[in-house]
């Protein structure tokens, strides 16, 4: 999804931004594959019960890929924690019926999967607006059970989709210089934050926690933010 | 909680006068990179759209200046709204929801800011010949 749609549509993040938590797995397992970063194996395993199966799949991978070639990327021996930091305090509420709701029904907001792959389609592929209409005008999506039937009710169906978007709120304020006033907008930015940090497709890439990393002759490894000095330096 | 923040005045037209927009994006620094990096996950949230004001007034050298004065008060009045709930939040503890259906501390701190040498000239409200960084000693 284009940067300035969203800028336009302010609330409405799209169906990209929570798609990946259930129709995108093949995706994000390449992207695991890909990456540089090993210690990942070492987070914390996610509570939702499908993702923790994704990522025994995606150790064994990687196992088997480096029988296959020769080590050719550092692999961290050993890490050192601060004791405590990035406890949990406690259970988010309503996380697990969330969760559960999602993998019950995951064409939830949709009629089938036909519907949600339709609509993902459109999405991905970035196609506008009259592309859309006409789609429909031309009688090409007519199944009785669709649940969208123009650009503007599939927009509204990717509204609802965002569990988070509460956190999402613009503000109007104005600017007054003596002789002009201008009016500009803008979210919270801790609840932008609250919005990121939430996110379940995020849950398996995320470093809760600052740690240090060595190697087998014991180098200091830089990697990712939390590997640094300043995130260690900084906790509490 | 490292926030990382970005932001690129965007050149829009030259016609009906020079149009730009200047957004300001944000992210966490704790997604990893793979994550951060892709844009199909879309971990970087728009901050705010700021306002752009005239250049320059085209009337005098002086009122120009004047102009220009006011746009880095203006600059600086905007930054300090948008950024304010940082400034309490970064030093009282904050219990936030987690990804992983965990609730922890978090200190959200403003921590790193990625943008080009323009942009910094232009947020810092120096010359394009200075560095943003640091005060470099004359040899």
């Amino acid at each position: 999804m284009h940067r300035d749609i969203v800028c336009s549509l302010s609330v409405i993040p799209d169906a990209a931004s929570i798609g990946p938590t259930f129709v995108r797995h093949g995706d994000e397992l390449e992207n695991l594959m890909d990456s540089d970063y090993k210690s990942n194996c070492r987070l914390e395993i996610p509570d939702f019960h499908t993702a923790s199966g994704e990522i025994d799949d995606m150790q064994n991978d990687s196992v088997t890929e480096e029988v296959c070639h020769p080590p050719v990327r550092v692999r961290s021996s050993d890490q050192e924690t601060i004791p405590g930091a990035g406890r949990p305090l406690g259970e988010v509420a309503g996380y697990t019926e969330l969760n559960k709701a999602r993998t019950d029904d995951p064409w939830r907001h949709f009629s089938s999967a036909n519907d949600f792959n339709l609509a993902s389609w459109f999405v991905k592929s970035k196609v506008a607006r009259w592309p859309i209409d006409g789609f429909f005008a031309e009688g090409l999506g007519c199944t009785d059970s669709r649940s969208f039937r123009s650009a503007y009710t599939l927009r509204q169906h990717l509204d609802i989709l965002d569990p988070f978007s509460e956190y999402l709120v613009w503000v109007e304020a104005s600017i007054d210089d003596g002789r002009h006033s201008t009016n500009f907008y803008y979210p919270n930015i801790i609840d932008s934050v609250r919005y990121l940090i939430r996110q379940v497709a995020y849950s398996s890439d995320m470093g809760y926690a600052p740690i240090r990393e060595y190697d087998s002759s014991g180098e200091r490894l830089y990697s990712e933010m939390h590997t640094a000095d300043w995130l260690w330096d900084i906790q509490v | 909680m490292p926030i990382i923040g970005l932001s690129d005045q965007r050149h829009l037209t030259n016609f009906s006068g020079d149009n730009k927009a200047w957004p300001v994006y944000m992210t966490i620094g704790i997604i990893l990179s793979r994550t951060r990096s892709s844009p199909a996950k879309r971990p970087i949230q728009i901050l705010a759209l700021l306002p752009v004001p005239p250049k320059c007034t085209g009337e005098s050298a002086r009122a120009n200046e004047a102009q220009q004065q006011t746009n880095a008060d203006v600059l600086r009045a905007v930054f300090d709204l948008v950024l304010a709930p940082l400034h309490q939040v970064a030093r009282e503890e904050t219990v936030m929801d987690y990804a992983d259906g965990k609730r922890r501390l978090c200190f959200p701190i403003l921590s790193a800011w990625i943008a080009d040498h323009a942009e910094h000239a232009a947020l810092q409200g120096i010359g394009s010949k200075s560095s943003p960084k640091w005060e470099v000693p004359c040899e």
